[in-house]
């Protein structure tokens, strides 16, 4: 066995994921990550639950930090960042940069990349009036409130209606303009949550088009049909504050007809871009970006391949996705993770 | 189910404002209506404003006259997409329906693809100028003398700046009535709307107006305004002549 | 002052209901008669409100159950022979500003209902099993049921 570790980049699904198929596999893995905690996006925004079977969070990754954090081949490391590399593949050296300054330069086989996302800024938007107007939320702020089973506006009021916007910050040329694939089955699971937790509120869903993929279809027409959760068809001009409730401006493009109606909350279906660790990591290891800012594969239908020997790409750093995908992902990247290994230990 | 819209009038959903639409496609001319496309999708400006329509209706979110009217950019933009197999419905809705839109752009601040409907609709409307269409004419009659005076001096005047009202005749059939009590009507008017309308006029300078006669001249302005304003046209050279621009 | 008098001074005259011009008979400031040309007031057209009791009345009748199914496709209004001959009949529509609450909508539209032949097409082809033919059975009911909204 080489004595050299795989270095993954990212403690989310996809780089946790791959960090426990590698340690299983008996191979060493450095485990850097950039926030205090692992888990990634769920567990720093909070997920109560994921689409589309309404599956705990904790019931996902908590077995997978557990693992990671015991595993006496994995060597985790907190609130660091890579910053450089050189070398090639089976024998590269990187530099690693903790928060408190402190710099260790390894010696690894392989690199994963898995960096993730960040939600999309809504302030960025002013149409929505985010930021400015109270209970005007993000999906991500929705979640929090759902996970700690208390849905209130600002003034502790529980909500009587509530609107849900979707595609904010998504499919749209002016802010992004890819589709984040997840946020309609995600807006979705939370309307049913929070029809569950409040038994007479009434819930708009303001779309688009509704993107439920594959088998998260059933999120939709559940909602539908046994808790009759509203469809409008249309998209938000404005979000207006009265001072006592949000206007809402749109058409029914279904009707042909504008409306302006009163809720005691909005959410914001915020959609997913790349985040810092992202950009980050992409100057640090040189790697190429595509014109969304996303990593770019060396072909986009094989997402590890970076098209740099040796250097892995996984989950949301490569393009909006799921969690069972980044999953998934990472089990991937692992693989070939573990094929450089094996193959640099005959030549050694 | 698309052709059965031109032969025999299928109706999108059979909502009311869309019937009488498509029985008065049928009633255009096809010759036309395909020339009008084409210009269209020929502008120079059409690439810019136009790029694809995904329905979601946030350009008619934004837009002033749908609060009022049944003026929506979102069916704009659908009937200029679907303009290239039905020529016909685009050309119906030069008619009337685009002149309910004032050019503010609110739908191209928002639309998600960055289409820019009230640009279309700017361009469908020279188009109807050019042509000298019945709609561009029965639309413009009213503001001829404004048109009159925008062309020769760049700037407009209200009927009280003017001594006698016998001029107002052709800013259309109740102006000339009109302007015997404007003062006390427009009280009945909300007065912000009507600020600085009462008690300001311009005075142009003689050497601006030639320079404006003669650039719209250059840039083919008279010709292209001729077959809808032949009056006003005819006015403007005249006064052209006099400056000695033509 | 008959419907098509109102509002002749409206340049797209064409593009608004009659219902929603008003316009005062007599109006007069500083003993002069300005009426007509600018007392004429066109009401906004924006649905302010969603309005849920129509829609609950549907739902409890044993054929309208299925209402709240709809997704809006489509496929009854493209199957039914009456919207084909009579476009102001539109299933697809009545369902959704049933659904909606959209009440000056249904109000002006619910005359329409009975266009219905319950030749049941609509009920084979729906993908979400809504059966539309009973839902306007339990439309018309109640619509008759009612008299407008409140």
């Amino acid at each position: 066995m080489s004595s050299l570790p795989v270095l993954v980049i990212g403690a989310g699904p996809a780089g946790l994921r791959a960090a426990t198929d590698l340690a299983e596999l008996n191979i060493p893995v450095v485990l850097v990550e950039r926030r205090k905690e692992l888990g990634g996006a769920p567990i720093r925004w909070k997920y109560h639950s994921l689409a589309p079977d309404f599956t705990p969070t904790e019931e996902v990754l908590g077995p997978m930090i557990k693992f990671c954090k015991n595993s006496s081949n994995i060597e985790v490391i907190e609130e660091a960042v890579v910053e450089g590399y050189g070398g090639s593949a089976g024998d590269f050296s990187v530099k690693i940069r903790k928060i408190n300054g402190e710099v260790q330069d390894r010696k690894v086989a392989a690199i994963i990349v898995a960096t993730g996302f960040e939600h999309f800024d809504a302030t960025v938007d002013p149409r929505y009036s985010y930021g400015k107007a109270p209970n005007v939320i993000g999906i991500n702020e929705l979640e929090v409130m759902i996970s700690e089973g208390k849905v209130v506006g600002h003034d502790g009021k529980i909500p009587k209606r509530v609107a849900f916007i979707f595609c904010v910050g998504s499919r749209d040329r002016s802010t992004n303009p890819w589709c984040c694939t997840v946020c309609c089955g995600v807006s979705i699971k939370q309307a049913i949550e929070l029809k569950q937790l409040l038994n007479d509120v009434q819930i708009y869903m303001i779309y688009m088009d509704i993107r439920t993929i594959g088998l998260w279809e059933k999120l939709y027409w559940d909602s539908m049909e046994k808790y009759g959760i509203n469809y409008i068809r249309g998209r938000v001009g404005e979000v207006f504050y009265t001072g006592e409730k949000l206007l809402v401006k749109g058409e029914d493009t279904l009707v042909r007809g504008p409306f302006e109606v009163l809720f005691d909350m909005v959410v914001l279906a915020v959609g997913i871009e790349p985040g810092e660790g992202t950009k980050q990591v992409a100057s640090a290891l040189k790697l190429k970006v595509n014109e969304f800012g996303f990593l770019a594969p060396k072909i986009p239908n094989i997402h590890f391949d970076s098209g740099k020997e040796g250097i892995f790409l996984a989950g949301t750093c490569v393009a909006p996705m799921s969690v069972e995908e980044s999953i998934a992902e990472g089990s991937a990247a692992a693989m070939q993770a573990a094929k450089l290994v094996s193959r640099t230990k005959i030549i050694v | 189910m698309l052709h059965k819209l031109n032969e025999d009038g299928w109706h999108y959903g059979g909502l009311p404002g869309l019937q009488w639409e498509a029985e008065n496609a049928r009633k255009a001319e096809g010759g036309i209506a395909r020339q009008v496309v084409e210009e269209l999708y020929n502008d120079v400006r059409f690439e810019e404003f136009y790029h694809a329509c995904i329905n979601c209706g946030n350009c008619t979110s934004k837009c002033p006259p749908f609060r009022l009217v049944d003026f929506e950019p979102r069916i704009v933009v659908q009937k200029v997409m679907h303009a290239k197999d039905e020529p016909e419905l685009l050309y119906q809705m030069m008619d009337q329906y685009i002149w309910a839109c004032f050019q503010c752009y609110s739908c191209w601040e928002v639309c998600p693809a960055h289409n820019n409907p009230g640009g279309l609709v700017a361009i469908l409307k020279e188009i109807a100028v050019r042509h000298g269409l019945n709609s561009a004419k029965k639309a413009l009659e009213p503001y001829s003398k404004i048109l009159y005076k925008v062309m020769t001096t760049g700037t407009q005047i209200t009927p009280d700046m003017h001594i006698t009202i016998a001029l107002f005749k052709d800013w259309g059939p109740h102006k000339a009535e009109l302007a015997k009590n404007i003062r006390a009507e427009r009280a009945g008017v909300p007065v912000e709307t009507m600020a600085g309308v009462m008690d300001k006029s311009w005075k142009v300078d003689e050497g601006t107006m030639k320079e404006l006669m003669f650039i719209e001249k250059e840039a083919g302005v008279f010709d292209s305004v001729e077959k809808t304003l032949k009056d006003v046209t005819d006015m403007v050279r005249d006064t052209a002549k006099e400056a000695g621009v033509e | 002052m008959s419907d098509e008098e109102k509002g002749k001074h409206i340049v797209e005259r064409k593009y608004v209901d009659d219902s929603r011009i008003i316009e005062p008979e007599k109006l007069e400031i500083g003993g002069i008669d300005v009426s007509g040309h600018w007392g004429t007031l066109v009401l906004p057209r924006t649905i302010e409100d969603f309005d849920n009791s129509m829609l609950k009345k549907v739902k409890s009748m044993p054929r309208g159950k299925n209402i709240e199914k709809c997704w809006q496709c489509g496929n009854c209004t493209a199957i039914c022979p009456v919207a084909h001959a009579h476009p102001e009949f539109n299933p697809r529509y009545l369902i959704h500003i049933v659904k909606m609450g959209y009440s000056a909508e249904v109000e002006k539209l619910k005359d329409t209902v009975y266009f219905c032949s319950g030749c049941g097409l609509c009920s084979s082809v729906c993908p979400k099993g809504v059966d539309p033919q009973g839902v306007m059975i339990a439309m018309s009911i109640a619509f008759k049921s009612k008299k407008g909204y409140r």
